[in-house]
C-alpha cells in the first residue's frame, strides 16, 4: 500500500470503530422498556381520583415539556442501590422500586421508559447537563441539593439512616452509641456528609469512605469496619438478601425521597407529579411498596415535611 | 464466611455479555490509539517544528490528565456536542488517552536504532520514507512489542473506568450484581479471572510477536 494513503485508511479506520461501537450500544448500557399503546389508551381515560391530585393524566400527557426526547422518559439510575434500582442477577434487567414506579409513571403518561445506568456523580452531572429528564436512584432532597438548583418531585417514599451490621452484631447499638466504632460508607453519599458533619457528637474512632455498596460490604464482612451507614430500606434489603448481613440499632434522620430533575424543570416536575399523585391514590405504590419493601413506608407530603410522617400511600 | 458460588453461575451470562463490552472498548480504543499514536510518533520527529510541539503538547496533556477526568470530558464535554453514545465517547476517550503513551513507545523504538543506520540509508540514495518502512521500523518493532504490549494490557484494564459514564463493562456489570445479589467476593473474583484470561491472550501474543521479530542467528 503507497503511503499517501496512510491517512485515509486513518479516518476510515477511526470511523469503523465510532460506527461499529454504536452498534448495541443501547442495548448494553440501557434497559428499555416501550410502553404499550393499550397503556396509553387506558392512561387517557384515567381520571383523577386522588385529593392531591389536580389535574387528568390525560391533561398532564399534552402537558409534560421539556422531555429529553419526544415521547421518552428518560430515567437514570445507578443500577446499583437495591430495593431501588438494581441489575437481576438472571435477566440482567434494571428492577427496583424506583424502576418499577417511574415506569408507572411513563405509562400512565403515555411515554417510552428507557433507564440507563450510570455511576452517581455522572447521575447527577448527566442530568445537568440535559442528557436525562430524571434521576432516580434513592435520591433524597436534601437542603444542600435543594440550594445546588435540583428540582425535586413529591416524595415518592421515605426512608431513614440504620447500621448495616454483621449477623453476629444484630443486637448491637448501631447509632444508638458508635463510640469508639469504625464506621464505613459509600464516599459522596448524603449518609457519609451527616456522619462527617457529626464526628464531634457521634464520638466514633474512624470512618472509612468506600467506593460503592458493594465494597462496603466487603470492608464489613472482614472487619474492616464496624458497622456501615446505609440508607434503612438498602440496608433491610441486604440483611433479607443475604444473612451474613442484619441491622442494628434505630433508624435516624428520616427523610423522604424523590425523583430529581435538572435546574428549571419545574414544568416537567409538576406534569409528572400529577400522574404520581394518580399513582398513590390508586394503590399502585401501596403495591410497590409492598413489592420491594415487603411492608408500606409513610409518604411523605412535601420534601421539607419534618419528621414523624404519617401519610400512607392509598391501599395500604 | 461462607461462599457461594452458585451465584458466579447464575450470573455467568451477564458476566460474559459485560466481557464482550470491555473487548469492544479495548480493540477499537487501542486501534484509535495505536493509528494516532503513530501519528503523533512521526510528527514528534518531524523536522518541522510546529508538528514537533503540537505533538510534545498534545503528549504532555493527555498523560497528565487521569484517564477517569478525560473520560468525563469525552461523554459530558464533546459527546454531548457531537451526539456520541457512552461507548463512542468511552472509545474516544480511552483511545485518545492510549494514543499519548503509545507515540512515546513508537518514537522510543524509532530512536532505539543506531544513527548510524539512517546515515547509511541515506548514502545509499534511500528516500526517509523507503528507508524507514525496510530498516529502520522492522528493527525499532522488537523494541516497541513488550512495551506496546505491557501497555495494551493496561488499556484492558483501564477499561473499568468506563462504568463511570455508563457502559457497563465487565467490572461494572460486576460492580452491579455485586450489590444486587450481596455477593462481591465470589463476583469480583470471577471478574478477576476473567480479567486474568483476556491478559493471558495479550501475553501470548506478545510472545508469538516477539519471536515473529526475533533476529534470526
Amino acid at each position: 500500500m503507497k503511503g499517501k494513503h496512510w491517512p485515509r485508511l486513518a479516518v476510515v479506520l477511526i470511523a469503523l470503530a465510532l460506527v461499529a461501537a454504536a452498534c448495541g450500544d443501547s442495548d448494553d448500557t440501557t434497559t428499555t422498556a416501550a410502553a404499550a399503546a393499550a397503556t396509553t389508551t387506558t392512561a387517557a381515560a384515567t381520571t383523577t381520583t386522588g385529593a392531591a391530585a389536580a389535574t387528568t393524566t390525560t391533561e398532564a400527557m399534552a402537558e409534560v415539556p421539556g422531555l429529553v426526547e419526544e415521547g421518552k422518559l428518560i430515567v437514570v439510575t445507578t443500577g446499583n442501590f437495591p430495593p431501588y434500582t438494581l441489575i437481576n442477577a438472571d435477566t440482567g434487567d434494571n428492577e427496583g422500586y424506583s424502576i418499577d414506579l417511574a415506569q408507572a409513571v411513563a405509562d400512565r403518561l403515555g411515554l417510552e421508559a428507557e433507564f440507563p445506568t450510570v455511576d452517581f456523580v455522572a447521575e447527577l452531572e448527566g442530568l445537568a447537563q440535559g442528557l436525562y429528564d430524571i434521576a432516580d436512584s434513592g435520591i433524597w432532597p436534601n437542603q444542600a441539593r435543594q440550594e445546588a438548583g435540583f428540582v425535586f418531585s413529591r416524595p415518592v417514599t421515605s426512608t431513614g439512616i440504620i447500621a448495616q451490621v454483621v449477623a453476629e452484631m444484630v443486637d448491637s447499638e448501631g447509632f444508638g452509641d458508635v463510640t469508639g466504632k469504625k464506621i464505613g460508607g459509600i464516599q459522596g453519599s448524603s449518609q457519609e456528609k451527616l456522619v462527617l458533619d457529626g464526628e464531634a457528637e457521634m464520638g466514633y474512632d474512624e470512618y472509612l469512605g468506600f467506593a460503592g455498596a458493594a465494597e462496603a460490604l466487603i470492608g464489613l464482612q472482614q472487619g474492616r469496619v464496624d458497622l456501615l451507614v446505609f440508607d434503612t430500606l438498602v440496608a433491610g434489603y441486604t440483611a433479607v438478601t443475604n444473612d451474613e448481613f442484619g441491622v442494628a440499632g434505630p433508624t435516624i434522620f428520616p427523610h423522604p425521597l424523590s425523583f430529581t430533575y435538572q435546574t428549571g424543570n419545574e414544568a416537567k416536575r409538576d406534569a409528572i407529579d400529577v400522574a404520581l399523585n394518580e399513582l398513590l391514590a390508586d394503590g399502585t405504590v401501596a403495591a410497590l411498596q409492598i413489592k420491594w419493601f415487603g411492608r408500606c413506608i409513610p409518604v411523605p407530603d412535601d420534601i421539607n415535611q419534618e419528621a414523624p410522617y404519617d401519610t400512607m400511600a392509598s391501599g395500604c | 464466611m461462607e461462599l457461594d458460588w452458585g451465584v458466579v453461575v447464575r450470573a455467568f451470562d451477564l458476566l460474559l455479555k459485560g466481557t464482550w463490552l470491555t473487548l469492544i472498548l479495548f480493540f477499537f480504543s487501542m486501534l484509535l490509539g495505536s493509528v494516532l499514536g503513530l501519528i503523533l510518533a512521526l510528527m514528534r520527529m518531524s523536522r518541522y517544528r510546529v508538528a514537533r510541539w503540537l505533538s510534545l503538547g498534545y503528549i504532555w496533556l493527555f498523560r497528565g490528565i487521569p484517564v477517569l477526568v478525560i473520560l468525563f470530558f469525552a461523554f459530558f464535554v464533546v459527546g454531548r456536542e457531537l451526539g456520541l453514545t457512552p461507548v463512542q465517547s468511552g472509545i474516544l476517550g480511552l483511545g485518545f488517552s492510549a494514543a499519548a503513551y503509545i507515540a512515546e513507545i513508537i518514537r522510543a523504538g524509532i530512536i532505539s536504532v543506531d544513527p548510524g543506520q539512517f546515515e547509511a540509508s541515506e548514502s545509499l540514495g534511500m528516500t526517509k520514507r523507503h528507508y524507514m518502512r525496510k530498516i529502520i521500523i522492522p528493527q525499532s518493532i522488537r523494541v516497541i512489542i513488550p512495551t506496546y504490549m505491557s501497555n495494551s494490557i493496561l488499556v484492558l484494564k483501564v477499561t473499568s473506568v468506563a462504568v463511570a459514564i455508563g457502559i457497563v463493562e465487565l467490572t461494572g456489570i460486576t460492580r452491579q450484581l455485586s450489590n444486587s445479589t450481596t455477593r462481591p467476593i465470589e463476583l469480583f473474583t470471577a471478574a478477576a479471572g476473567i480479567y486474568v484470561i483476556l491478559t493471558t491472550v495479550i501475553i501470548v501474543a506478545q510472545e508469538v510477536l516477539e519471536r515473529r521479530f526475533a533476529l534470526k542467528t
